[in-house]
């Protein structure tokens, strides 16, 4: 640590002989603007002396001041997305507008802290994409509108929709425990990323993550820092690499002092459709056949006769009457459960400014119907964000978001009242569109007869009516979120000293509500069990508080040290507070209950209510430094250094630094004049770099064993004490090693970055390769030592990878036809190098059914651990009495939910002012286990079902096993399939079989737009006018084992870590739509 | 420049924010959300409702399944594993969990009053740990128990505990309860009142328990190690012991609170008061034949009075519902009923410890008075326990049902006081089976483990496994997930070390 602390030393010396050398130069300073095609100021310019590598960036509002040595010098403009141009200087002032160009290499970007930087400059990865190739599929999702553009990044929308959950992973996962999702900044302040859901893996309701709040319209751009070379400032928060965000800004015009107003309206119209359905069998419906049952009106199984089409009666015979339908397949009647989501998004913004100050206000909406009945999202967005310059060489800054959304989603998982469970137990010859009149007594779950019993009308005995567990079981959620920044600052010269105050306050609530419902069959005859529907209702309200605060105190210095040699420094200061609360109140249906049904309220309770509270709180705080050196704007050399102190570990261990350095090399200014740079390379960079970022723990995972008041659980049921008034307190199952360490990731990464022909063809390479050391996790401990968990230092696990991107334009005509090709290819392979303590694996997530999720020595995180069918040699071994497979002895592990490779390509296709856009992205060979796979088995709904028309088949290339010794002999006993489908598989005894390959190609964009031309309406009010059709998700093709789900269903949220488990989640969407936008 | 200084360069930047001290800054981390300390009084009830829910939810209901008690109702299918003798490994992960947390905390209790002298809370939390223990190694056989409950890094930070043979356990949990009478015998003006559930801090019962336990342990072990088992009861009753009698049944009542019901009704609960469980035609049949009024007390009758059960694992709706009988209230099997939530769970009872003496006496290890006498005494006891339910469902005193009962024409009642040991067996061992009908299912089916008796089961008619019996609980996937000293799946069907049979 010494050490450490010595080289941070040294930053601190450089910088003050930099401000020395400084007075030697003979200089003059200009001043100038850089304003872009709108004439309005352009921050983060890159401003170069020609023939010297004297430089800087333009600021907010485009200004700019330089040293320059005396004399009239000439100097270099550049920008992203801007042509380069040279100026001579006219009386020490520079005044630039720029002219857009397309895409290349070079420009400016963001990085660490929100500070700009020319790209040239950078020694790691880092992509960065401009509004409209964000937006051009038009997601409601800004996290999902990444996708299948950065290379590096692992990016999972659960449902597509909006308010659905997405997760972003950087090259790789690289915790056991936290959460494996990139850091989102948004204005240089780090944001909060929860999730909403409701999610262990047996019940969720999925309200999304929070990240998903930012309006995709107020984005200015995106920047991916990949990894944690380029997030080291970061600290802890970093450790996963850094989306930045930066949110569009006022902007002043500088011709003259009548600033005009730029308004911009657009609006967008978005409909969407369930876009992966199971896949049925079509040959049996309603029964239980094998179980010598032919009339089998009540039940889920789809395990009767063939279909023969015939009129028969089916459900309960109310009153003496009952439906009549043929027997027949109802292919796929799933669809007549989903409506068609309907999103209408509207976004207008106003900017403006003068010279010393500008402002940006922008109202979103969003107003949607989900697929399911009754669900919706509406979310209502303020965001305004300022500039302004004093007159005595201070400025501020203010940028403030408020978000409020309102959603209502339905139940998933195994929750009593999950709609696709419900669904799912639908036999194939039941026609679900006829379910959906909750008015007739055949479709009711609750009418009162002429005797006034409650009963139930509705066919299935074990699983509600769909149409009613979507109307009944209302889930809502409301957020209010005020996130911002606010700046105080300091600039004369090369100095610049600023405070920045980071805010991002939440105020979540969820409510949860259970039906009462005490019904029995109106059908008392034989097909109906005894029991019918209980439940007591139930009434839950969650609140959840956030308070992030965040505050930077920085100084930079950027200076010209000679001609050659320039510094740009920085040094600062952050304190960060995370607070939480969690205040739960509960009658729950199962150990409680509600008095009067349908009033749902916390003086409507049977029993004691349940209140519980959480409370976090987790501080850090850090110095750090980045200094870069450049010299002739050809070489480029950062260090970075920051110690941190976090509160989650104990004195001695909880100070770590994080050492960081890089390197760039623009190999091309070495053949400036060239005819091979003019022709062939027109630029070329090697970048290296390495860093090392800690991680602290979770709050408390160090602390030893509480006591926690008891919950006496049974495989179904609940009693929470005080028993008859005896309070039980038991020892918690959780505990952890006082002395944990922080996890340390150390990454070295090398890449160029290449420019052909004029930019015609892009290339952007890169290698990376890190670990990570003492993961901190809290290991599943046997139960028999009295515990369940215990949080240790438990191992390493390395990810290694290429990221490459290509763009090439192979047309582009002087009359306007351009055609632009793109495409990105990620390869991570991601290994659990060692485990301490002599454990093999750890789960990273709940067990269900007896399928594990986890990191095993030698294997990706996140492989799958379960029981299989038994194999000897390659021979499935059976049962020789009844040709059954037998279950292995162990859990064994099969695949993991990591993709063997990602990859997306598309196409632009423009021409005066019409653009075409098309997205594919793909991931191959991970896997995915699904539940739902095992309920469809189970019912006898699968296509798998019907092998050998069901009749008893010798299991394929089988043998069995001669007594216990190790002699297999061939195996002729056939097998019920009934047997197996419904008692092994569907039951769930053999797990591993419920793994389905996780491959996909998915169509992720289609765009077509057209900017109609200025010139049909230069004399109108308008300023610009365009339109267009979009879709997203909208074509997706998976594996031919996969008759299921879409792969990128999840059921653990955003943030959980025990991903590739797909157990009746919400369904993936297909969004297509038409936008307006109109400029002012 | 040394970190000091560095430090306080930072601590400087936080007083600038107003923050005091940069130590108290930091100084957040301790749990806000746990009690850092538990007290003997809330440990102790904790850990009885563990075991009360374990032997009350998935041993009751695994346990009258296999002693055919019970069976699945054809018209669901939760518990159908149970009759196909199929049961997957996570079926077993809650009464494992269940038990080791119960375990636990018995352990924690011992540790705490250990450290506060209260010698009382010491005993207790022996003879309880003791008793979970039984249950557990006979239930999965060899299971940790030197280095189990272990794990927290205070007490050695075992996070692989060996499995221990059951012989290990059992000379364990022996030792336990000899411990437990030591300091039993210790006068403490520190008495556990209402928060312990069984005896309200009775210790003169605690005793009785203990000497029972101990007799139940040494009679588990008369086939596999007969010479020993005598030897300890021989021991046992040379200090001249009391038993649980009539009125010292250790038992867990509940009541009709959410917090305070039968866990069994609590888990009916959670399955939206499905009737799952209902009555078995082998239990049923044989009732039947024999004239037992304790039909209803353990059955709900059918509307026209009789009771019919299902052909165990008979899992077709050819039986519809009204045809078939169901386990009543008094069991806590009405799922539909909540005065199952009344039921108490019984952890050991006046007629089981009768039992126990009986087969002393039929075994003649010990001079403890007539055979004969002992089982029918146990029978008596077992229908005083009843006493209420058959005054309420049958109108009838205990002493009417139980002359009705014996003088019927019944074949279980006419015990065979000249017979040989194995027929006075047969008839202790299958009358104890009455008598625990659902209502203390595991022991039932352990017995039968152990004798063979009642020598009437059935293979059930959804065995995929053939014409087997289940003999053991499955190691849960908790344990064979994480256990570096996880020894390999034992089947369904092998038996554990005392079985014989």
């Amino acid at each position: 640590m010494k050490n450490n602390m010595k080289r941070l030393c040294l930053l601190f010396v450089l910088l003050l002989s930099a401000g020395i050398q400084a007075f030697a130069q003979n200089t003059h300073t200009v001043t100038g603007k850089i304003t872009d095609e709108k004439r309005q100021g352009y921050p983060g310019a890159g401003i170069t002396l020609k023939g010297t590598h004297t430089g800087t960036v333009s600021d907010i509002n485009g200004d700019f001041m330089l040293e320059v040595p005396d004399g009239s010098n000439v100097f270099i403009i550049q920008a992203v997305g801007y042509q380069t141009v040279e100026v001579r200087e006219a009386e020490q002032i520079v005044n630039v507008q720029l002219q857009p160009k397309s895409k290349e290499l070079e420009g400016t970007v963001v990085t660490a802290l929100g500070r700009r930087g020319e790209k040239r400059e950078l020694g790691y990865n880092a992509t960065t994409l401009n509004a409209e190739d964000l937006t051009a599929g038009q997601n409601t999702s800004a996290l999902s509108d990444l996708q299948g553009k950065v290379a590096g990044a692992n990016i999972t929308s659960s449902t597509g929709g909006p308010g659905g959950s997405t997760r972003v992973v950087l090259r790789g996962e690289k915790s056991i425990l936290k959460d494996n999702n990139a850091l989102i900044i948004v204005d240089g302040v780090i944001t909060n990323n929860h999730d909403r859901t409701l999610a262990n893996v047996l019940e969720q309701v999925d309200f999304g993550n929070s990240a998903n709040d930012i309006d995709p319209d107020e984005i200015e751009s995106v920047t991916v820092l990949e990894g944690p070379a380029a997030a080291a400032l970061y600290g802890a928060a970093g450790a996963n690499g850094a989306i930045m965000i930066t949110t569009k800004h006022g902007r002043h015009s500088t011709s003259g002092k009548n600033t005009k107003t730029d308004i911009t309206y657009k609006m967008s119209f978005t409909m969407s459709d369930v876009l992966k359905y199971p896949e049925y069998q079509t040959r049996y419906g309603q029964g239980a056949l094998y179980a010598g049952i032919t009339d089998d009106r009540g039940d889920n199984f789809s395990w009767g006769a063939p279909f023969d089409n015939v009129v028969r009666p089916w459900g309960q015979a109310i009153s003496g009457k009952q439906l009549v339908k043929p027997y027949s397949d109802q292919a796929n009647s799933m669809r007549q459960f989903y409506d068609h989501g309907r999103d209408l998004n509207n976004f207008v913004s106003l900017s403006g400014g003068d010279e010393h100050s500008t402002y940006f206000l922008s109202l979103n909406s969003i107003n949607s119907n989900g697929v399911v009945p009754n669900t919706f999202y509406n979310k209502y967005s303020v965001r305004f964000n300022g500039t302004t310059q004093l007159s005595n060489n201070f400025y501020s800054s203010i940028n403030v978001n408020y978000i409020n959304s309102y959603s209502r989603v339905e139940n998933g998982g195994q929750n009593s009242g999950s709609v696709m469970q419900s669904l799912l137990q639908i036999p194939t010859d039941i026609p679900i569109g006829q379910l959906r009149n909750l008015n007739s007594k055949f479709n009711s779950m609750d009418f009162i007869d002429s005797a006034g019993i409650h009963r139930y009308g509705y066919f299935g005995a074990f699983s509600p009516n769909p149409f009613w567990a979507a109307k009944y079981y209302d889930n809502r959620n409301k957020t209010d979120r005020v996130l911002g920044d606010f700046v105080i600052g300091y600039k004369k010269c090369d100095f610049n000293v600023y405070d920045r105050v980071g805010l991002d306050v939440a105020d979540d609530r969820s409510y949860y509500k259970t039906p009462q419902v005490n019904v029995v069959s109106a059908d008392q005859t034989i097909y109906y069990p005894s029991f019918g529907y209980n439940n007591a209702g139930g009434y839950n309200q969650i609140n959840f508080t956030n308070l992030n605060f965040y505050n930077d105190f920085i100084g930079t210095y950027i200076h010209q040290l000679s001609q050659n040699f320039g510094i740009n420094a920085l040094v600062g200061n952050n304190v960060t507070m995370r607070h939480g609360e969690t205040l739960a109140v509960n009658i729950d249906p199962k150990t409680n209950g509600l008095v009067i049904p349908s009033f749902y309220n916390f003086s409507n309770n049977q029993g004691p209510v349940d209140a519980s509270n959480a409370i976090s709180d987790h501080r850090t705080w850090a110095l750090y430094a980045d200094v870069r050196f450049n010299y002739q704007r050809e070489i480029y050399w950062e260090v970075t250094g920051r110690n941190e102190w976090s509160s989650t570990l104990q004195t001695g261990h909880n100070s770590y630094f994080y050492p960081g350095t890089n390197a760039a090399w623009v190999f091309t200014e070495r053949l400036n004049g060239t005819t091979f740079k003019e022709k062939v390379l027109n630029y070329g960079k090697i970048r290296v770099g390495t860093a090392g970022v800690s991680s602290d723990a979770i709050p408390y995972a160090n602390n030893n064993a509480g006591f926690t008041q008891s919950s006496i659980n049974s495989s179904f049921g609940s009693i929470k004490p005080p028993f008859n008034s005896v309070p039980a307190y038991q020892i918690q199952s959780t505990f952890g090693l006082n002395s944990l360490k922080p996890e340390l990731t150390r990454e070295w990464e090398i890449g160029t970055d290449l420019s052909f022909l004029r930019d015609r063809l892009t290339a952007s390479f890169t290698y990376y390769n890190d670990l990570t050391h003492n993961l901190i996790t809290p290991v599943p401990l046997p139960p028999s030592s009295g515990f369940l968990n215990s949080y240790i230092n438990v191992g390493d696990i390395s990810n290694k990878g290429i990221e490459l991107s290509l763009r090439g334009t192979p047309v582009a005509t002087k009359w306007g036809l351009k055609w632009d090709l793109f495409g990105t290819y990620t390869h991570n392979v991601n290994n659990v190098e060692s485990l301490v303590g002599g454990v093999n694996q750890i789960s990273v997530g709940n067990t269900f059914s007896g399928m594990s999720i986890v990191a095993a020595v030698g294997h990706p995180y996140g492989t799958f651990y379960a029981t299989d069918i038994k194999y000897w040699n390659g021979h499935a071994v059976v049962d020789q009495a009844t040709g059954l497979p037998v279950p292995t002895d162990k859990p064994v592990l099969r695949g993991s939910f990591q993709p063997k490779f990602q990859a997306s390509w598309g196409t632009d296709l423009s021409y005066k002012g019409i653009k075409l856009h098309m997205l594919f992205t793909t991931k191959q060979g991970g896997q995915f286990y699904d539940q739902n796979k095992s309920l469809m088995d189970f019912v006898g709904s699968s296509q798998e079902t019907i092998t050998n028309n069901r009749n008893p088949y010798v299991w394929a290339n089988s043998v069995y096993q001669v007594g216990g010794t190790n002699n297999y002999l061939p195996n002729t006993t056939k097998f019920l399939p009934y047997t197996y489908w419904t008692s092994i598989e569907g039951s769930n005894v053999v797990p591993a079989q419920m793994l389905v390959n996780a491959s996909y190609v998915r169509m992720q964009e289609l765009a077509l737009s057209y900017k109609i031309p200025r010139k049909y309406y230069q004399n109108t009010i308008f300023g610009g006018l365009e339109a267009g059709i979009f879709g997203n998700n909208l074509l997706l093709w998976t594996a031919k084992s996969n008759k299921y789900d879409d792969p990128e269903e999840f059921s653990s949220g955003a943030t959980g870590n025990a991903q590739g488990f797909n157990f009746s989640a919400r369904p993936s969407l297909r969004n297509y739509g038409a936008f307006i936008k109109v400029m002012f | 420049m040394n970190r000091n200084i560095v430090s306080r360069f930072a601590c400087l930047m936080l007083f600038a924010l107003g923050i005091t001290s940069c130590k108290k800054y930091l100084n957040v981390n301790s749990n806000p959300n746990v009690a850092q300390d538990a007290t003997v009084k809330t440990l102790l009830p904790a850990a009885q409702l563990l075991v009360g829910s374990s032997a009350g939810v998935e041993l009751q209901i695994y346990g009258s399944f296999w002693a055919q008690y019970w069976t699945q109702n054809p018209g669901a299918s939760q518990f159908h594993f149970l009759d196909q003798y199929s049961a997957p490994q996570t079926q077993f992960s809650v009464p494992w969990i269940n038990l080791y947390a119960a375990a636990e905390n018995f352990y924690q209790l011992y540790n705490l009053a250990d450290s506060q002298k209260k010698k009382q809370y010491m005993a207790i939390s022996l003879l309880m740990k003791a008793y979970t223990f039984q249950v557990i190694t006979d239930a999965w056989g060899d299971v940790p128990y030197r280095q189990a409950l272990k794990g927290q890094f205070s007490d050695g930070n075992v996070a692989n505990p060996k499995y221990d043979s059951q012989m290990v356990v059992y000379n364990g949990i022996i030792a336990n309860i000899d411990s437990a009478f030591k300091l039993l015998s210790t006068a403490d003006p520190v008495h556990p009142k209402t928060d312990d559930l069984i005896y309200g801090g009775a210790m003169g019962q605690w005793k009785k328990f203990g000497n029972t336990l101990l007799l139940k342990i040494y009679l588990r072990m008369s086939n596999i190690n007969p010479a020993a088992a005598q030897a300890g009861v021989v021991a046992l009753y040379a200090t001249n012991p009391s038993f649980i009698g009539p009125g010292d049944d250790a038992v867990i009542k509940y009541g009709f609170n959410s917090s305070n019901r039968n866990p069994l009704f609590a888990d009916e609960v959670g399955v939206n008061q499905a009737q799952n469980l209902v009555a078995s035609a082998t239990t049923v049949d044989s009732m039947n034949s024999n004239n037992d009024p304790r039909l209803n007390v353990f059955y709900e009758p059918l509307a026209s009075g009789a009771f019919v059960g299902i052909p165990q694992g008979y899992y077709q709706t050819s039986f519809s519902s009204g045809t078939f009988s169901i386990p009543s209230v008094y069991v806590a099997g009405d799922a539909g009923d909540g005065n199952s939530a009344k039921a108490p769970v019984n952890l050991l009872t006046s007629y089981e410890s009768l039992f126990l003496q009986a087969e002393v006496s039929a075994l003649k290890w010990a001079n403890v008075g007539q055979d004969s006498s002992l089982f029918f005494q146990a029978i008596n006891a077992n229908f005083n326990y009843y006493a209420a339910a058959i005054a309420a469902t049958t109108g009838m005193t205990v002493t009417g049902a139980l002359s009705a009962y014996l003088s019927a024409n019944g074949l279980w009642v006419r015990y065979p006081a000249t017979g040989t040991v194995t027929q006075k067996l047969r008839y202790i061992i299958t009358q104890k089976w009455f008598a625990m009908c659902g209502n203390q299912g595991f022991e039932a089916w352990t017995e039968w483990r152990r004798t063979g008796y009642p020598d009437f089961l059935v293979y059930s008619q959804s065995s995929i496994i053939g014409k087997s019996f289940p003999k053991r609980f499955l190691y849960p996937t908790e344990e064979s997930t994480t256990n570096a000293n996880y020894p390999g799946l034992a089947p369904l069907t092998s038996k554990v070390w005392w079985d014989l049979f």
